[in-house]
């Protein structure tokens, strides 16, 4: 549907008729609200009386969906100017543009650097080191199991997670707004030890000087220090409430409560604010302090109007009913606790009448077939191999709980020779450009070996990397041996002797000239590292994509150099390895990465996650791994992924360390082990709330398998039996039990 | 030059009076400074009686040109000064009036200036160790080089400004909003400055708020300004609203005593605020003159820029009401946006202006000089790649940008390697140790001809527990052969000049580094031979080093200074600040550079691109945590507050001035370069791009549109 065509549906006509004051809007999938608000906010732009330096703010909540709502409010106002009366952030961008403004208010220079996760977590592990070193004791002996007491592989392992569950802890104590010595100094006065606080609070204390060595900030401090921005000076808030006469926030069940207590200053008693967000879709509660609870109370806040958008016209009707099942048995879910945190509630999903139609056994659900990890993949692929040719017009996407099974689901689709598109850490388009880069400058750090030399020349000739002759060149070029003999010939030159210039004088005049662009790149491993990059770059891509993607990383890793001037060509092929390799995340350029769009990737599968896939929507959708591990309802059989084999008593370190911290910040008292239960209620709820997500995912087609873990003691999920009964009754064709 | 009759008549007034020229930047009253000097002289006017004073070197330029004309006989110059020229000179010649206010230890020991560089390294021993100890700053998150800059920021303006150094912390606090616990930062950074500042005391050492401030005590004195005022009888101060309260303290009480004096303001500029410039005295000035002149016709911008200075003007001011369609028309003639096919990616609106140069040059016959392309910020990145896309379409480029750091400078690290591999008593730690790939850099750099894979095999097989070992180690013949005997011969002369030097007494770091650039680099067979370019990067190592040894050694520390030094440029601290060169204009290339050095630059083009429209930097004053240039201006009123309001009133001055200045100094378009990603892959939405998409909505009569 293009922007013009759009016809609001009744529910969203009410939305669109918002003129002021506060709204908030529930809607379940596929109810069109991105396009509602998108259309809302240039209804807007066009209607209001806006002063030159005045912007409707849309706040998004991850990069992803930035972009899509960028170019709708582009295609709604269809005008050709520089669209400056709008403005689409994610919230951390919209922090990071708070701050700038005014760094000085926080403490910052103009030029502070935002240091990523990655590099963050360098940080802490180093904290961390630095911390077992000087506590030996400790750690040891307090959180090991007895039979893991004087086990090597356990202490290495607990030394490793130390650095997870202090980031965890650190990322939380910012969301309070606690600073270290505030922690330290409630801590001394803390009526018991509090073994896992003190150390979280030691390596925070280490990590906060690290960043401050280095003149940086990270994500975290990006909210907590725009709060403090607007609370530090009144006359800017003053400023920013004018500039942003209204805010649209979309996906509002996953703001944090920082993050909705910005917008609240920014919007202020008299603000105009509209929030849309869904509660049954909240699925960033276990890793930030967002709660679909503040969405829930913002809808029954005085003054705030309470609008819904219950039909979606996504889904084929039998996809409808099955979510809404699921809706349904979570509100009498046979765990007493989880089913008191209400999951997932009501409304249930209207269907709008445009719906897709139903198809025999559009929904499959693979309940009975027991397959390990590896071999639900093949079956996917084998799948996906036959159905891919019959629906060359049609849109698919496999669906996984994390990044890493992503990564091999992808090699399985890979070896079955089935297009695809990976869409993990970072997308394929990023990682491939990395991956070229990384190629050619590993050759320059090792210029004597031929495999090097053969991968560069791959590399070279990436538009024809799958030629027969640039195959057989690559395997010439592989056997080379003395490489300096081909780069730079003195005595003897391996090309006169090896390629005959009268038999192959096409080979021939190519080698020639990559051995000269080999030279220039040779050469340029004598300038600054980003300019070394840039000058590959112009020599291997052709795509504005391509470039633009390489540039963004050129920058990057010079940044990276210049925080540490003793880096050299290593740690930059290093970088280049971690991003090629999905290790490291950078935040590409393409369009995967800015507006992710299925529609153009019909024919090839689609690889996520099921966390980035929101927002999104696929004819055929394949959930995998739908088991009780990584969708646990609290049996006593189930395991969690939070609570390591070494830990003592089963206890979830992480879950245990932050209710240390809600002790030591509130006064409260703490009770070991309680944490570690909450942990497990919380996670089976959300994940109830990510099955959710996944299974309105799919336009047609839905298909559901499991399997049975590494240790093969797995089992499916507990509400997939229940759904399969459902479906089996309702559509006989649609399962397999 | 043809002079018009405003020119005409202040370059041919007599000697005698003293004259306040204003007015706006294009307008020709540099072109008047210069040729009243040329006409002073040629009146018979003794050269070394007349000053010319300016806010700094670059700027200086026009007169320098004029004084080594060749025309010109041959005799005594006239001096061209600048405030740190000035101080300095007074200070070396009189310091011995105020020696009761120097060191008390050591009141007679020989007076040492500070390099910048030099200034850091001394914060950097002196105050480190102060700020761990007692966990100062906490609360601010800006990395040691800027902490430092930044001190020493406060204390210049202390100087130029005039107030006690002791005061900065007060005058901060008082002045900005925040809470107790934010503002403990400037306690800190007045503690840091009060060490910093005693320590030069007592050793006789000058950074240049000391040598300022040294220098007001001798001009109150009164010996070193009678004694100026004999030499000097004729004085031109040329862009005195980019200097500083002292400067024009100085210019005010020669004034009396000057047979004749043109002073020099453009009306709308006041680009070195934040170095301390002060406009609002420099105009005070004017009631000092004998008669005021202002230039107000631009002799620069066609009918066209004209009218997008009125447009862009009204927009930024707020009176849309003016708006008349005709100029809107003419205004959208002298400007054009990247085209919409190239505006999503920075890369394809760096191809855009590259393309657009191309096409200007050799479709429409432009000289290239008469095109620069300008950005808020211009980094090594930025720089990097416009050049090489210029380069690739045959069209050459200069820039003017700051000066990098001297590890950065390839011709620098082949010889910061050798150095470290020749002194092993230095021992380095493990951060800044010699690496393989240091080896393989300085090889390729250090031996003609050699190439990577050679150096690359010397590395593996010669270099190994942190040294180099000789080629006759290698008895294994295939490996000799791979290396080659020429170029084993040209690594084993490396090899033994290294062993040859450890085994004698060492020599100071940069008798050492010209030892080894004369004996060994720069020999037949090695890079530097004939390489001008690397000859004068290596020069200027040489020079940095020698200063730093000389101020270094005149602390009188035990350190070993050659050791001191390698760590410095090790860490980025020291700069190649050497680049007269690029000062100069070239004919046959296009300028590259940021917006604010364009416009101190005192150069009119054809054509302006402006890069990044979406950068805050184009509007955003230089935020600095423990510095604020307005609270610690002359200006400011004690007990006033800086609020938000001031903030954004500033940011739009800033904007105004810049744009303006721009305008003024483009004569025919300005080439808008925009892009939806800036170079890191963020949107940004900065105010001037708000204000040409105004300018885009604004309406246009038609056949002015058409014609454009």
């Amino acid at each position: 549907m293009s922007s013009r065509e759009f016809t609001p549906r009744p529910s969203q006509a009410k939305v669109l008729a918002f003129s002021g004051g506060k709204m908030g809007v529930s809607a379940v999938p596929g109810s069109g609200k991105t396009w509602t608000l998108s259309c809302l906010a240039a209804k807007l732009v066009r209607e209001m009386p806006l002063e030159m330096d005045q912007q409707i703010l849309v706040v998004t909540l991850v990069n992803a969906a930035r972009g899509k709502f960028e170019q709708q409010v582009r295609d709604f106002l269809g005008e050709e100017n520089l669209g400056t009366l709008y403005r689409v952030r994610t919230l951390h961008g919209l922090a990071n543009d708070i701050v700038s403004e005014r760094p000085g208010l926080v403490g910052l220079a103009d030029d502070f650097q935002i240091v990523d996760e990655f590099e963050a977590s360098d940080i802490i592990k180093e904290a961390a080191g630095a911390w077992f070193t000087a506590h030996r004791d400790f750690g040891v002996e307090e959180y090991l199991a007895p039979d893991h007491q004087n086990s090597e592989k356990s202490r290495f392992q607990w030394r490793n997670d130390a650095t997870g569950i202090a980031g965890e802890f650190i990322r939380r104590a910012k969301d309070f707004r606690r600073s270290p010595e505030d922690l330290r100094a409630v801590l001394a006065e803390y009526s018991s030890p509090l073994p896992l606080a003190e150390m979280c609070v030691h390596i925070y204390d280490a990590y906060e000087r690290g960043l401050r060595y280095r003149g940086g900030v990270d994500f975290q401090d990006l909210i907590r220090l725009a709060l403090d921005a607007l609370e530090a000076d009144a006359d800017f808030l003053a400023r920013l409430r004018r500039r942003w006469p209204v805010i649209l926030e979309d996906e509002a069940q996953d703001s944090s409560k920082l993050q909705e207590e910005i917008l609240r200053k920014l919007t202020g008693d008299e603000g105009n604010w509209v929030r849309v967000g869904d509660p049954n879709q909240a699925i960033y509660e276990t890793f930030t302090t967002a709660s679909p609870e503040f969405l829930r109370e913002f809808l029954h806040e005085p003054g705030v109007v309470p609008r819904e958008l219950p039909e979606s016209g996504r889904s084929a009707p039998a996809i409808i009913s099955l979510a809404n099942r699921l809706i349904e048995w979570s509100l009498k879910h046979p765990n007493d606790e989880i089913r008191r945190r209400t999951p997932l509630e009501h409304p249930l999903i209207e269907p709008a009448g445009d719906n897709p139609p139903d198809q025999p056994s559009n929904i499959r659900i693979h309940l009975d077939d027991r397959m390990s990890p590896e071999e639900e993949r093949i079956q996917v692929a084998r799948s996906l191999k036959e159905w891919l040719p019959e629906n060359p017009e049609r849109t698919v996407a496999v669906l996984l709980p994390t990044n890493p099974t992503g990564a091999e689901m992808s090699k399985v689709l890979a070896k079955f020779q089935i297009p695809f598109i990976e869409v993990l850490k970072t997308t394929t388009s990023t990682r491939q450009v990395a991956g070229s880069l990384y190629r050619l400058t590993s050759f320059l750090a090792n210029p004597v070996e031929s495999q090097a030399l053969s991968d560069a020349f791959t590399v070279w000739m990436r538009d024809r990397r799958d030629d027969p002759e640039t195959r057989e060149t690559a395997a010439l070029l592989k056997r080379v041996g003395r490489v300096e003999q081909f780069t730079a010939p003195r005595e003897s030159d391996w090309l006169l002797d090896n390629v005959s210039r009268t038999d192959f004088p096409e080979r021939y005049d190519l080698l020639v000239e990559f051995r000269d662009y080999v030279r220039r790149w040779q050469d340029s491993t004598q300038l600054p590292v980003d300019q070394m990059l840039l000058s590959i770059t112009g020599d291997i891509f052709r795509e504005p994509v391509d470039i633009a993607t390489a540039y963004s990383l050129a920058v990057h890793v010079r940044g990276m150099f210049d925080v540490n001037p003793e880096h050299r060509l290593r740690e930059c092929v290093g970088e280049l390895k971690d991003i090629a390799m999905n290790r490291r995340k950078v935040t590409g350029l393409s369009d995967e990465d800015e507006q992710f769009d299925p529609s153009r990737y019909k024919g090839q599968v689609v690889v996520m996650t099921l966390h980035r896939a929101k927002g999104l929507e696929w004819d055929r959708v394949h959930l995998m791994s739908v088991n009780n591990y990584d969708f646990p309802s609290v049996d006593p059989f189930d395991t969690f992924i939070g609570e390591k084999f070494y830990a003592r008593d089963g206890l979830n370190l992480s879950a245990e360390a932050l209710a240390q911290l809600r002790a030591i910040t509130a006064g409260s008292p703490y009770r070991e082990g309680r944490a570690t239960h909450e942990a497990r209620l919380e996670y089976a709820a959300e994940r109830l709330r990510l099955l959710f997500v996944g299974i309105t995912r799919a336009k047609r087609e839905l298909i559901v398998t499991w399997n049975t873990g590494r240790d093969g003691r797995r089992v499916p999920a507990k509400p997939l039996p229940h759904l399969g009964r459902f479906l089996a009754e309702q559509y006989p064709a649609g399962t397999d039990q | 030059m043809q002079l018009t009759a405003e020119q005409e008549s202040i370059v041919e007034e007599p000697p005698k009076g003293r004259i306040y020229l204003g007015g706006m930047a294009g307008a020709g009253k540099t072109t008047t400074g210069v040729r009243r000097l040329r006409r002073l002289i040629e009146a018979g006017v003794p050269a070394h009686t007349i000053m010319v004073i300016v806010p700094q070197k670059r700027l200086a330029m026009p007169y320098a040109e004029e004084i080594r004309n060749p025309r010109r006989r041959a005799g005594a110059e006239a001096t061209i000064a600048t405030l740190g020229s000035l101080s300095r000179y007074v200070v070396g010649l009189f310091w011995p009036l105020i020696v009761g206010e120097l060191s008390r230890r050591d009141p007679y020991r020989r007076l040492t200036f500070l390099s910048l560089e030099m200034v850091q390294y001394l914060m950097f021993r002196q105050l480190d160790p102060v700020i761990e100890r007692n966990d100062y700053f906490n609360s601010v998150r800006i990395d040691r080089a800027r902490l430092f800059s930044q001190i020493a920021d406060n204390l210049n303006k202390s100087a130029i400004v005039g107030f006690p150094h002791t005061a900065i912390a007060t005058r901060l606090k008082s002045a900005l909003p925040g809470s107790q616990e934010s503002l403990h930062i400037f306690d800190d950074a007045q503690t840091c400055a009060g060490i910093f500042r005693d320590y030069c005391v007592e050793n006789n050492l000058l950074d240049f708020s000391w040598q300022i401030e040294i220098f007001r005590k001798l001009w109150a004195h009164g010996v070193p300004r009678a004694w100026l005022g004999n030499r000097y009888r004729h004085l031109i101060a040329d862009n005195i609203e980019e200097d500083t309260p002292v400067t024009h303290r100085v210019i005010a009480d020669l004034l009396p005593s000057m047979e004749s004096a043109l002073l020099i303001c453009d009306d709308e500029a006041g680009y070195r605020r934040f170095l301390g410039a002060d406009e609002e005295s420099a105009r005070e000035l004017e009631k000092l003159c004998d008669r005021s002149v202002r230039m107000e016709r631009s002799l620069v911008m066609s009918d066209q820029a004209g009218a997008l200075l009125e447009e862009l003007k009204e927009t930024m001011t707020g009176e849309d009401g003016t708006g008349d369609p005709h100029q809107t028309g003419r205004a959208r003639r002298a400007i054009e946006f990247t085209s919409p096919d190239q505006n999503r990616f920075h890369t394809q609106m760096l191809d855009w202006v590259a393309g657009r140069v191309e096409s200007l040059i050799r479709e429409e016959g432009v000289s290239p000089a008469r095109i620069v392309i300008l950005a808020p910020l211009l980094h090594d990145s930025l720089r990097f790649s416009l050049v090489t896309r210029l380069a690739g379409r045959k069209i050459e480029t200069y820039s003017l940008r700051p000066s990098r750091p001297l590890h950065d400078e390839p011709a620098t690290r082949a010889l910061v390697t050798i150095a470290k591999l020749a002194h092993p008593q230095w021992e380095i730690g493990p951060r800044h140790q010699v690496t393989g790939f240091d080896i393989i850099q300085m090889l390729t750099r250090a031996i003609a001809g050699i190439d990577l894979a050679r150096a690359t095999l010397i590395s593996d097989v010669l270099f190994r527990k942190n040294a180099l070992h000789s080629f006759a180690a290698i008895t294994n013949a295939e490996m000799r052969a791979r290396i080659t005997e020429v170029f084993g011969g040209l690594y084993e002369r490396i090899f033994a000049w290294i062993e040859s030097y450890k085994a004698s007494p060492p020599e100071t770091i940069d008798v050492f580094l010209s030892r080894l650039f004369g004996e060994l680099l720069s020999q037949k067979g090695y890079g530097y031979h004939r390489d001008y370019d690397a000859a004068r990067v290596v020069s200027n190592l040489i020079d940095s080093s020698r200063s730093f040894r000389q101020a270094a050694g005149q602390i009188g520390d035990e350190i070993d200074i050659g050791h001191e030094y390698m760590r410095m440029v090790d860490e980025g601290i020291l700069a190649d600040q050497y680049e007269p060169k690029q000062w100069r204009k070239r004919p046959d290339a296009v300028l590259i550079a940021p917006a604010y050095t364009f416009l101190l630059s005192n150069q009119a083009v054809d054509y302006q691109f402006w890069l990044n429209i979406d950068s805050p930097a184009w509007s955003r004053r230089l935020y600095q945590p423990l510095t604020q240039p307005y609270v610690l201006s002359r200006q400011w009123v004690d007990g006033e507050i800086w609020t938000d309001h001031d903030e954004s009133r500033a940011s739009r001055e800033m904007l105004q001035r810049v744009v303006t200045g721009l305008v003024r100094r483009c004569r025919k378009k300005v080439f808008v370069g925009y892009s939806r990603f800036d170079e890191r892959g963020n949107e940004q939405a900065g105010d001037l791009r708000v204000i040409f998409d105004h300018l885009l909505r604004r309406p246009v009569e038609e056949d002015q549109l058409e014609q454009s």
